[in-house]
């Protein structure tokens, strides 16, 4: 995962989409794919966070629930989400969210270092704030979320 | 000189001499038992596969692989030429030089800085001890050896040289240049070294890097020497021809410079030999080949890569399925887009037929003999005895069952533990077991064998067996079980106490078992292959371990079930049987302990445990079947193998105490699966059993890898995931082994209670109408077909229907016995195939109800009638036992006859002892016989037998096998250590037959093992021994 923040310049582009009522940003460079039917399997006695696994081609596909992690408010329906698929050391991970709504091309210069927390969540799960002229964006840090 | 660093001549190199290695070791066993005798076939083979060794290990500048090599094929030679006997002794010495060889080849990049000394030394001795007074001194004394320009080139011990000679060998020095006689051809410097091996002895081989000069100066005059010390018959001339190197490259050695080398040599000599300078000519091409480019490649560190070796055939069959695959694929798109179903049906049989082709091909090059496994034991037995002082036999069987390459490289290490250990704590020393009555020797067997699609490994020794007592006391010690616990356990429970981590048997600590790697160790690292592993023992006979294992990881036959419509899969290895629990019953079958469910099996207690609970699933909703699914589900399970046991006492009596904590659930049935978990079993309940598959095992991610209960998950034929549970993680989980204990404890009371007179039988419960209830002893049927009423034809007043190619006759109960008849409306019944009179008959019943062990009385009385044997109490209601020959032989009675004149010409007057306890079976098997005219004489035990057999003229014996006072088997063993009446045949009769139980009968010294009601064969064989008298 080369995720270069670092670099104050330039752009990038973003995936745009909602966990509970909270708009979350993640570079598209980071999303292998983006699943909307699926169905999930419950495994239980997994961590809280672990929504369940999917069948993705063929693979064993753990799925991770974003509203959990932020313990955000009611979940809408599950059939409406979908499912951000991104590698995580070489393993792919789902992030269920509710549905991406925009791909946006953004200037790094827009965005600024996340605040101790976010809406009361950790602010370790977040890299930055991304300032569009509609919301203000949280961008994801991965290796934080998915880390167990 | 340095090693060179190119990958791949090492490596090949490396693989070779494994597989050489790998060989060495058993041949070098055959020529121990062979002694003087040789097998040259043996000797050779080691000493060229030793030699090749040599050879390659020369070029690539391995010099402690190359010098032990060298004196091993000096030592073996000497073997070769009768010069040595390969005493024990000897064959020690090169056993561990091959040992030194193996590991200093695993590690070959620091084989150089090994300390191979010990080894070296010991090769030497050996050499030297066997050789005559004169010669021995021509060991120490080396030579040197060169060619004009380079006077010293090798350093040769002129032992080696004279040996060389006394063979009529010319001893030559051979040039190569790697570049031009060597690379450019094509081939590599191994495929020359064995080229040279075939025609003679290649004594010493060397890269000359110091005359390799200065790289890059000039391409065309750069070459890198290959030096070869080579002994052969052939004169130069030929060699030139033969090997294509021009005369300028082969430098003959002088013979008289050799044979008279200074006595007091200490320093090496030099031997100069005229020839010209070899000027970097390139040779003569014989073969037409492509130079390939070589590539400067910077040193990398050395890694053996695991391959595997695929025969060619193997590859080709999968080449032809990968087509066939490719053709099933276009035949189906074919026949989706022409819309054609039938066409979709063909080709989906021809996929399944391909991809189940396609599955085992490739499994097959996954698969290896257990052999290669077991083969190591000889050494392990060999070393192992001498050191303890014991004697002990090896035998192998079924060393051609094959296993996944995984697996067997996995087991290599607990099959070790076991095998030292049966040979340190099991076999006596050769004293005890004479003074014990057995022979000196103690045999250790080691056997492999398929059953149930898995493979079984048996460890067994006829040793002093496991000293259950002295466990008892170590488990106490140690505080590991309580005293009432252990009281409560049976021989095989104790005995696998072993497996307890932190206990050990052993008096002291010895070197070769003791030493921190326990059995439970050996426990877990097969239960982690998902192996099962299962002990008996009997003090002063000895032990035998069994082990269970898959046949590979990767595709698993498993069982699908579901629990709240969630599916899961659970691996056939882990499951022992299906039980279903009728809502009726529940009651008194399943109760509560503490707070922990229970189940009695066949009087035993079972722990149980919901899935539900054990996965945490809190919500538990049922469904209300209705009596019409509940009918359906019984006939889905038909084909499960299951047994219920039920006690009419106990149904009589049931426990009021506990009713009341009993959990009542809306559930009508309960569905459960006995598993085993390694050391104790359970029952887990489920919702529903739905399918048996084989399933492709996939790892789970890395959050749920923790998660515990779980083995993996699968992709099912609709895409979805089923979990694969695991069985031992979920008795961990729900603390299942003390549950265990604590109903340990209870069963063995129960089992007290119980009256132990009678045997069980497996009978078939089948019914004919609502209300009349027939059991059939299993054992006697072959099939149970389902069939639909309509394909019955009546033909000459018989019913009949075809079926395989012929046609089977058709009977029903009603047409014999005055019983409710049958219902011939319905659309399906049952056909019960049984052999009778050397044909298959059927019998017709409208239902099956289940099949059941139960140990109970019959009365054969009450209901006694043609067809009916008599009647016994089963679920509460009176059913009838009903006679298979005797319905048939009624209707057919010249098909009886036919059978009766069979007999007749034999066994006219012949006296027949039965001893059997249950006056039922006892009346039922005498009889049968007399009606073919035999006499009989009648025991209830093997005491009175006994009684009878020392008045009474006998001429065989029929018993039973459980009896009060005296049992069947003890019976055979006083009757065949009785001189007078060792001869008699024996005939052991029982419920149900087992290949252990078949086992330990033969052990006993009974001649035929058969079922109880199978009048058929226990006449055939009463025949037959009757015959051979």
């Amino acid at each position: 995962m080369a995720e270069n923040y670092e670099t104050k310049s330039g752009t990038m582009e973003m995936a745009i989409f909602q966990v509970g009522s909270m708009p979350c940003g993640l570079e598209t460079s980071l999303i292998q794919e983006i699943i909307k039917n699926f169905t999930i399997t419950t495994v239980h006695r997994a961590p809280d966070f672990v929504r369940g696994v999917i069948n993705l081609r063929g693979q064993i596909t753990t799925v991770i629930d974003l509203h959990q992690k932020f313990t955000t408010d009611i979940e809408d329906d599950i059939n409406s989400m979908e499912i951000v698929v991104v590698l995580f050391n070489d393993e792919p991970i789902g992030l269920l969210v509710n549905s991406v709504s925009d791909v946006v091309i953004i200037d790094k210069e827009n965005m600024t270092a996340p605040p101790a927390n976010v809406k009361g969540i950790t602010g370790s799960f977040f890299r930055g704030i991304l300032k569009m002229e509609q919301q203000l964006v949280s961008v994801l840090n991965l290796t934080e979320l998915i880390k167990k | 000189m340095a090693i060179i660093e190119e990958d791949e001549t090492l490596l090949a190199f490396t693989e070779e001499s494994l597989e050489h290695l790998d060989g060495i070791e058993a041949d070098l066993l055959t020529i121990e038992e062979d002694g003087a005798d040789i097998d040259s076939d043996v000797v050779n083979k080691v000493f060229r596969a030793v030699h090749s060794i040599k050879g390659g290990a020369g070029f690539l500048g391995l010099e402690n692989i190359k010098d032990l090599s060298h004196y091993s094929e000096n030592l073996l030679n000497m073997v070769r030429n009768n010069e040595l006997v390969p005493t024990p002794a000897i064959v020690s010495v090169l056993l561990d030089a091959t040992d030194k060889l193996t590991s200093l080849i695993n590690d070959v990049t620091s084989s150089n800085e090994v300390d191979i000394s010990t080894e070296l030394n010991a090769l030497k001795n050996a050499v030297k001890n066997s050789l005559p007074e004169e010669e021995k001194e021509s060991l120490d004394t080396s030579v040197e050896v060169g060619t004009q320009a380079h006077i010293s080139l090798f350093a040769v011990s002129e032992f080696d040289i004279t040996s060389c000679r006394k063979g009529g060998n010319n001893i030559f020095i051979l040039e190569y240049d790697l570049l031009t006689d060597i690379e450019q051809q094509g081939r590599t410097p191994l495929d020359v070294i064995s080229e040279l091996q075939q025609t003679g002895q290649l004594l010493d081989s060397m890269v000359n890097t110091a005359s390799i000069g200065n790289l890059g100066a000039d391409p065309d005059s750069f070459t890198i020497p290959f030096y070869v010390l080579f002994a052969t018959i052939m004169e130069k001339e030929l060699l030139m021809a033969f090997l294509g190197l021009p005369e300028q490259k082969i430098t003959f050695i002088e013979p008289d410079q050799q044979d008279a080398p200074p006595p007091e040599q200490q320093a090496p000599a030099s031997i100069e030999v005229a020839a010209p300078e070899p000027p970097p000519a390139p040779a003569s091409p014989p073969v037409a080949a492509t130079p390939p480019q070589k590539k400067p490649a910077p040193p990398k560190p050395f890694k053996a890569e695991s391959n595997l070796r695929v025969n060619v055939k193997i590859l080709d069959n999968l080449m032809t399925l990968a087509g066939e695959l490719v053709l099933t694929r276009n035949q189906l798109s074919q026949a989706v887009l022409s819309d054609n179903s039938q066409g979709v049906d063909a080709v989906s049989q021809r996929l399944d037929m391909v991809t189940t082709e396609l599955q085992e091909a490739i499994m097959s090059t996954r698969m290896q003999p257990v052999g290669n496994v077991f083969h190591k034991f000889k050494r392990v037995v060999r070393d192992l005895s001498r050191d303890l002082g014991k004697q002990i036999e090896l035998v192998i069987e079924g060393e051609d069952v094959e296993l996944d390459k995984t697996i067997i490289e996995a087991i290599g290490d607990p099959l070790t533990h076991l095998v030292r250990n049966s040979i340190d704590h099991g076999i006596e020393m050769p004293d005890v077991r004479l003074a014990n009555q057995k022979e000196a020797a103690g045999t250790l067997r080691l056997s492999a064998f398929h059953e149930g699609g898995q493979v079984i490994i048996e460890i067994a020794d006829n040793g002093a067996g496991i000293d259950t007592e002295r466990l008892k006391e170590k488990s106490l010690s140690s505080g590991t079980h309580d005293k009432a616990e252990l009281e409560a356990m049976s021989t095989k429970e104790l005995a696998k106490l072993i497996f307890t981590p932190g206990l050990s048997t052993a008096q002291e600590v010895s070197d070769i078992s003791g030493r921190g790697v326990g059995m439970d160790v050996v426990h877990t690292n097969l239960s982690t292959l998902g192996g099962i592993i299962d002990i008996t023992t009997a003090l002063g006979t000895g032990t035998t371990i069994t082990i269970k294992l898959p046949l590979t990881l990767a595709i698993i036959p498993s069982l699908i079930i579901s629990v709240q419509d969630e599916r899961y899969a659970i691996p056939q290895v882990n499951l022992v049987e299906l039980v279903r629990i009728p809502a009726n019953q529940t009651h008194q079958r399943i109760e509560r302990i503490g707070d922990a469910m229970v189940m009695r099996l066949r009087g035993e207690l079972l722990p149980l445990v919901f899935l539900t609970d054990a996965l945490g699933i809190e919500q538990r909703t049922f469904v209300d079947p209705t009596s019409q699914d509940v009918q359906l589900d019984r006939r889905h399970n038909l084909a499960d193998r299951r047994g219920e046991e039920l006690d009419q006492e106990e149904q009589e009596n049931p426990e009021r105490r506990a009713r009341k904590d009993r959990r009542t659930s809306p559930l009508s049935a309960y569905n459960i699966l006995v598993l085993s978990s390694g050391d104790h079993n359970y029952g887990l309940i489920v919702d529903h059993l739905l399918d048996s598959e084989e399933i492709v095992v996939k790892p789970l991610g890395s959050h749920l890898r923790h998660c515990k209960g779980y083995a993996g998950a699968t992709i099912q034929g609709d895409g979805k995931i089923a979990l694969i549970l695991d069985v031992v993680g979920l008795s961990s989980l729900m603390n299942l082994t003390t549950v265990a204990e604590h109903v340990k404890a209870h069963s063995q009371r129960h089992i007290e209670e119980n009256d132990r007179g009678e045997d069980s039988q497996t009978l078939l419960i089948v019914k004919n109408s609502e209300e009349e209830q027939m059991a059939v002893p299993l054992g006697l049927i072959s099939r149970i077909e389902r069939i639909k009423s309509t394909n019955i034809e009546i033909t000459g007043g018989r019913k009949n229907i075809q079926y395989r190619g012929g046609s089977l006759p058709l009977f029903g109960v009603d047409e014999v016995a005055n019983i409710a008849y049958r219902d011939e409306a319905q659309e399906s019944c049952y056909v019960i195939v049984f052999p009778i009179c050397g044909r298959e008959v059927g019998i017709l019943f409208n239902e099956i109800v289940d099949i059941i062990d139960i140990k109970t009385k019959v009365d054969d009385i009450t209901h006694r009638q043609p067809g009916i044997l008599g009647s016994m109490i089963i679920f509460d209601h009176i059913t009838l036992f009903i006679d298979l020959y005797g319905v048939v032989s009624t209707l057919m009675p010249e098909w009886a006859l036919e059978q009766s004149i069979s007999v007749g010409e034999e066994g006219e007057s012949a006296t027949i002892l039965v001893v059997e306890d249950s006056k039922f079976f006892l009346s039922q098997i005498t009889s049968f016989l007399q009606d073919v005219g035999f006499q009989t004489l009648e025991a209830e035990d093997g005491v009175e037998a006994l009684d009878i057999l020392a008045r009474e003229h006998v001429d065989m014996v029929i018993t039973d096998i459980e009896m009060p006072n005296m049992d069947g088997l003890e019976l055979s063993r006083h009757i065949r250590a009785d001189s007078e009446i060792a001869h008699l045949p024996i005939i052991a009769v029982t419920s149900v037959a087992g290949k252990a139980a078949e086992l330990a009968g033969k052990e006993a010294g009974v001649d035929d093992y058969l079922i109880k009601l199978d009048r058929e064969m226990i006449i055939e064989r009463v025949n037959h021994y009757l015959g051979k008298q």
